[in-house]
């Protein structure tokens, strides 16, 4: 039986213990890192650069390599997958990147069909010229949610930086996901573009139910958005409170 | 006011040494080759009257040659599609993070490396003897030097190319394949058709001295008017392949132009 036991009353969609990850065996990352995600729950992740948050968030899919700890996600113990499984479970959680990270020769359809690909064997999520018409539709429908549906054919190198995170999210939204991880999806925006972003963002989330991680550094958002604030400093969480019980200066206050 | 520093510093004896070996390699290699300044000018003779019977070249065997340089035309294009083709799976292979293993990557590196030391006539050579005196022979040479050519630029691009895109595949669970076709092959794409259309031009250029030993292509229609001293049939020739390979090179630009 697995060392993480969920309870009953406030079943978890990712919950860890004891996490721990060095760079290069050294740099201390992520130290005894604990943390419990509610079904649907939006939780806000905090910190200084290099605080540990993206490598947290990197770590629960394993898209970087954990040297200690435990995590269970979506009833999965995400260290013991083998590779196929791991591939199935990254397919239920949505990343939406810093930079969005499309592929910018492919026109923005192809871009949100990618979220399909865990899903479809062979090549019919690649390109959309070559996908079925259910796929496409449904890409097509992914893209009018974050009101892109224009720009369906438009290369991805030709939107702006606005335009491309919303194209992410379509993609991530193609994944039908059930849980939801943003790596500061809007730091690289400029303010109104990155407020627009935001708030398209947790109204999807919002209507579907979905639970949320995300980091960032705009404390307004992490107290507007999430349900919960956790704050890391040096790799080890410092805070862990319900967002109604803080404000922006006692948040400032844990940068100093 | 302090001492203004010579204008060169004095080479070091090891440094001084090691000039001293490259003259002397250079010189020895000079009479290695029986250069001599008086043979070359006793040359210029032959050489002036070879120019002079070049021109007016021969139109006598144009339908002949006309054939030939199709033919020559027929091998570079066949070759490099094959080449290019073959150098794709094998530049995945040859490309650290995407292939399956470190032994896979060596040994991919090392195939790609064979192909491409050794020279396309060797390899007309070795595919002479295997399947026979003809075009067939010269196109497989033109494959392989191609592979040689376009795994090495293939596999660099694919290194390049942007990993976030291949992140966010992967975080999202797609497999192995789906990555590489959908997020690494489109980033790597304008260099991959690059290296394709540069690749036609190089093979345009290599398919016509493959006729030399025998490989199909117009290089068998030179060599014969050379040894038979026919320089005007010759000339037309040359002239021929100039205009093909000129041809390919604009045609080859265009396409560039157009897809990237």
């Amino acid at each position: 039986m697995s060392a993480i036991e969920l309870t009953a009353a406030a079943p978890a969609d990712l919950e860890i213990r004891g996490l721990a990850k060095r760079f290069g065996g050294k740099v201390e990352v992520l130290s005894e890192v604990s943390l419990a995600v509610g079904k649907g729950e939006a939780v806000a992740l905090i910190g200084a650069n290099g605080a540990g948050k993206s490598t947290l968030l990197r770590s629960c899919l394993r898209l970087v390599e954990p040297d200690a700890g435990e995590i269970r996600m979506l009833g999965e113990d995400v260290r013991a997958l083998k590779p196929a499984a791991l591939r199935r479970l990254r397919a239920r959680v949505g990343f939406v990147f810093q930079r969005h990270n499309l592929v910018p020769r492919l026109p923005v359809l192809s871009n949100v069909l990618h979220g399909a690909l865990a899903r479809s064997p062979g090549p019919r999520a690649w390109f959309h010229e070559i996908a079925p018409r259910a796929l496409r539709e449904e890409a097509m429908s992914c893209l009018e949610r974050v009101g892109l549906g224009a720009l369906a054919t438009r290369r991805a190198d030709q939107l702006s930086g606005g335009q491309s995170q919303r194209v992410a999210i379509a993609r991530a939204l193609m994944q039908r996901p059930e849980v939801m991880f943003a790596d500061e999806p809007v730091a690289s925006l400029d303010p109104a573009a990155g407020e627009e972003v935001m708030g398209c963002f947790l109204e999807l989330i919002r209507r579907e139910r979905l639970t949320l991680v995300f980091t960032t550094h705009d404390l307004r958002h992490a107290l507007d958005y999430a349900d919960r604030v956790v704050g890391l400093r040096g790799g080890r969480v410092t805070i862990d409170a319900p967002a109604a019980a803080l404000d922006v200066p006692s948040l400032r206050s844990f940068y100093e | 006011m302090s001492e203004v520093p010579s204008r060169f510093e004095r080479p070091s004896p090891l440094a001084f040494a090691l000039c001293a070996g490259a003259a002397a390699l250079l010189i020895a290699s000079l009479q290695g080759i029986g250069f001599t300044a008086s043979g070359f000018v006793a040359g210029l003779p032959n050489m002036a009257r070879m120019l002079g019977e070049m021109f007016p070249p021969s139109v006598e065997r144009t339908g002949p040659v006309a054939k030939a340089l199709l033919e020559t035309f027929q091998m570079a294009l066949v070759g490099t599609v094959a080449g290019v083709l073959a150098s794709l799976p094998l530049a995945v292979l040859a490309t650290r993070h995407l292939a399956p293993n470190a032994a896979v990557y060596h040994a991919a590196r090392a195939l790609i490396a064979l192909f491409r030391t050794v020279p396309d006539l060797v390899w007309a050579l070795f595919f002479v003897v295997a399947v026979g005196l003809g075009p067939f022979a010269g196109t497989l040479a033109i494959t392989v030097d191609i592979i040689g050519f376009c795994g090495r630029f293939f596999a660099e691009a694919m290194e390049e190319a942007d990993r976030g895109p291949q992140e966010a595949l992967n975080a999202l669970g797609a497999g192995r394949t789906a990555v590489i076709a959908a997020a690494v092959i489109p980033a790597a794409m304008p260099s991959l058709i690059n290296a394709s259309l540069f690749s036609l031009e190089k093979a345009t250029r290599s398919s016509v001295v493959l006729g030399l030993v025998g490989a199909g292509g117009i290089g068998i229609e030179l060599q014969v008017s050379m040894d038979l001293f026919r320089y005007a049939e010759a000339s037309a020739i040359i002239i021929a392949v100039f205009l093909l390979v000129v041809v390919v090179e604009h045609c080859s630009a265009w396409l560039r132009r157009r897809l990237i």
